[in-house]
């Protein structure tokens, strides 16, 4: 209840911004246009509508984004993977904040040697290239699902966001509330879920958002590479891996998903940054 | 004379950081009777929040309370307790009023969950219950439609109103001593008495001990009964108030007495004392004082002074008062007589 005034506050500066406005409605747009695509999408995203008369046919008034060698609509597929890049995105930066703000949160918290092994942890974890980390399990796994994907997204990106949520509570400790609630005989676990944990959920916010636009990328990257979600389901990632081999004569197949994946990254990363702006705790304190 | 309510003994509170030894609270002892007002006047860095800290084992690492150190706390050593035990003391029995009504206060939260908090942690009070029981710690301490106030952010109140919603917390559980450290030096003069007033009507009223922390000597005359002045992380004098403004027994005092501006001084400035408060790593050898004192001789880099008595129940540190002692009458006579040094 409490947290409920300073969040809206937040959401009323970013909706006064423009850019933040123009990223909001994009990816509002594009979300609603995902969540409807069964509904809204010209064609079933694996049908093949003839494979000899309508292959790698270019865009036209009845296939507005073309189709791609095996004479599906491209529009009907970037419609539908919008669902599932999406739902890779989100939910693995979900998952990713989630574990980053307890791991990080308790590091920060707890401090001493505790902390030191903790970071040092993730000082290690973060040395080794994320993508590396990835393909070495998948090629290891073979073939994964979308769950089993979203998993292993998440918890390979949360390194970052546990030590961007331990200067947070680092911070947030050295508060003289925190000592005040203690002089008043809070128990330490209490005092960290109600002193110090809120002060972490708005860097690690800005932190989760920038992360969705890497996962969306990191997942059209593995996608690309074969590794991804596996054919037919489509992705942006896999319909790009679709036109790679003929980009010069069929532009529009890694057009349209490249336009969308940059569009939505850098949508998302506007949105970030001024989140961070509009999450600033001076501004929350404002009267 | 049964126990006192709070018995110190030695303590010594040490900072082990990079740069060395911090000694910051050295050997301090004293006591306070239940329902008595204490006054602990110092500068900054002379240790005097570092011992408030101390008695609730509040001191954060590098600091640590050394072995030795004793803390009786009705009928029990707080050094000793448990962590639980101690926690159930903090808040409960011994409550802590802090300085910045700003920071002490989480800016998220209503100030009448926030008092509300104490409650539900000590007795696990419904939230309903603990809410009506912090509607009636702000009416308690003087706030006007205490209902509608306890919905308001810390940043909706003036620094008055968040210094008595710090003290309506301290108060919730009916402690028998309140810690106030510095209570009153983030806010205006008149609010000032104001808080004072309010503290001393708590003490009227619930019988509460009061350990008053304060640089202000001002507002020791108005509130403590005795006086406790450190210097260098140790105690250099200790009198009942009238006695310490009748005739303060240490140097460091009557200096700090001469800073004070009075209602009639024709003086165009105050006096200060000479040099800074050394570092807590590196005090002088001998007295503490020695480097700013105007009366200092041999003996007092020789030679460490212990509390002498000034008068009945008043000591002060200092080799002047050592009447019995053969070097120091002559010297300090030489110097000024001691009484002189007040005016």
């Amino acid at each position: 209840m409490a947290q409920a005034r300073p969040l809206a506050r937040a959401l009323a500066t970013l909706w006064r911004d423009r850019a933040a406005r123009v990223a909001l409605l994009f990816l509002g747009a594009l979300a609603l246009a995902a969540l409807l695509a069964p509904l809204i999408s010209p064609h079933a995203p694996e049908a093949t509508l003839g494979i000899n008369t309508l292959n790698s046919v270019p865009p036209s008034r009845a296939h507005w984004m073309g189709t791609d060698p095996a004479s599906r609509d491209v529009l009907s597929r970037m419609l539908h993977g919008a669902r599932i890049s999406l739902a890779i995105a989100l939910l693995s930066a979900l998952l990713a904040s989630g574990v980053g703000l307890v791991y990080g949160g308790v590091a920060g918290y707890v401090g001493g040697v505790m902390d030191g092994i903790m970071m040092r942890t993730i000082d290690a974890l973060l040395s080794i290239p994320r993508i590396l980390m990835l393909i070495t399990v998948l090629a290891l796994w073979g073939q994964v699902d979308v769950a089993s994907l979203v998993v292993l997204l998440g918890l390979t990106g949360w390194f970052g966001v546990s030590r961007i949520a331990r200067a947070a509570a680092l911070a947030a400790s050295a508060r003289e509330y925190v000592t005040a609630a203690h002089a008043l005989g809070a128990r330490r676990s209490r005092t960290f879920v109600r002193h110090v944990f809120p002060h972490l959920t708005g860097p690690v916010l800005v932190a989760a958002t920038i992360s969705v636009g890497q996962v969306i990328l990191l997942e059209a990257g593995l996608s690309y590479l074969g590794y991804g979600v596996p054919q037919p389901n489509p992705t942006w990632g896999n319909i790009i891996r679709d036109g790679r081999e003929t980009m010069s004569t069929a532009w529009w197949l890694t057009f349209f998903p490249g336009i969308a994946l940059i569009s939505t990254a850098l949508a998302v990363n506007t949105l970030a940054d001024r989140l961070r702006t509009a999450l600033n705790p001076r501004q929350l304190d404002a009267p | 004379m049964s126990e006192p309510l709070l018995r110190v003994e030695d303590l010594r509170t040490y900072f082990h950081t990079e740069a060395g030894l911090a000694r910051a609270v050295d050997g301090v002892s004293f006591s306070i009777a239940r329902g008595e007002t204490l006054g602990v006047v110092g500068e900054s860095g002379c240790g005097k929040s570092v011992t408030a800290l101390s008695l609730l084992r509040l001191v954060q690492s590098p600091g640590r309370i050394e072995p030795g150190s004793k803390i009786w706390f009705e009928g029990r050593d707080l050094l000793t307790a448990s962590d639980e035990e101690i926690r159930r003391i903090r808040g409960n029995r011994i409550a802590m009023v802090f300085q910045e009504p700003m920071t002490a206060l989480n800016p998220v939260f209503t100030v009448g969950d926030q008092i509300a908090e104490v409650a539900r942690v000590h007795d696990g009070a419904s939230r309903r219950a603990a809410w009506e029981r912090a509607v009636e710690m702000l009416a308690l301490v003087g706030i006007p439609s205490p209902r509608e106030r306890a919905g308001s952010y810390p940043h909706q109140l003036s620094g008055g109103m968040r210094q008595r919603v710090l003290i309506a917390m301290a108060l919730v559980m009916n402690p028998a001593l309140i810690i106030a450290d510095e209570p009153t030096t983030a806010l205006d003069v008149t609010i000032q008495a104001q808080i004072l007033e309010l503290l001393a009507d708590v003490q009227q009223k619930f019988g509460t001990a009061i350990l008053l922390i304060t640089h202000d000597l001002g507002v020791v005359a108005e509130v403590a009964s005795r006086v406790l002045v450190m210097y260098g992380g140790m105690v250099v004098e200790e009198a009942p108030v009238r006695a310490l403004f009748a005739e303060a027994g240490h140097p460091y005092t009557k200096g700090l007495m001469r800073a004070m501006p009075r209602v009639g001084m024709d003086r165009e400035r105050l006096a200060t004392i000479r040099g800074t408060v050394p570092p807590p790593t590196a005090w002088p050898s001998g007295c503490r004082f020695r480097d700013r004192c105007d009366f200092a001789w041999d003996r007092c880099a020789a030679e460490a002074p212990t509390l002498l008595p000034v008068s009945s129940a008043h000591v002060a540190r200092c080799h002047l008062l050592d009447e019995g002692g053969d070097q120091g009458p002559h010297a300090h006579t030489a110097a000024g007589a001691p009484a002189g040094g007040a005016q």
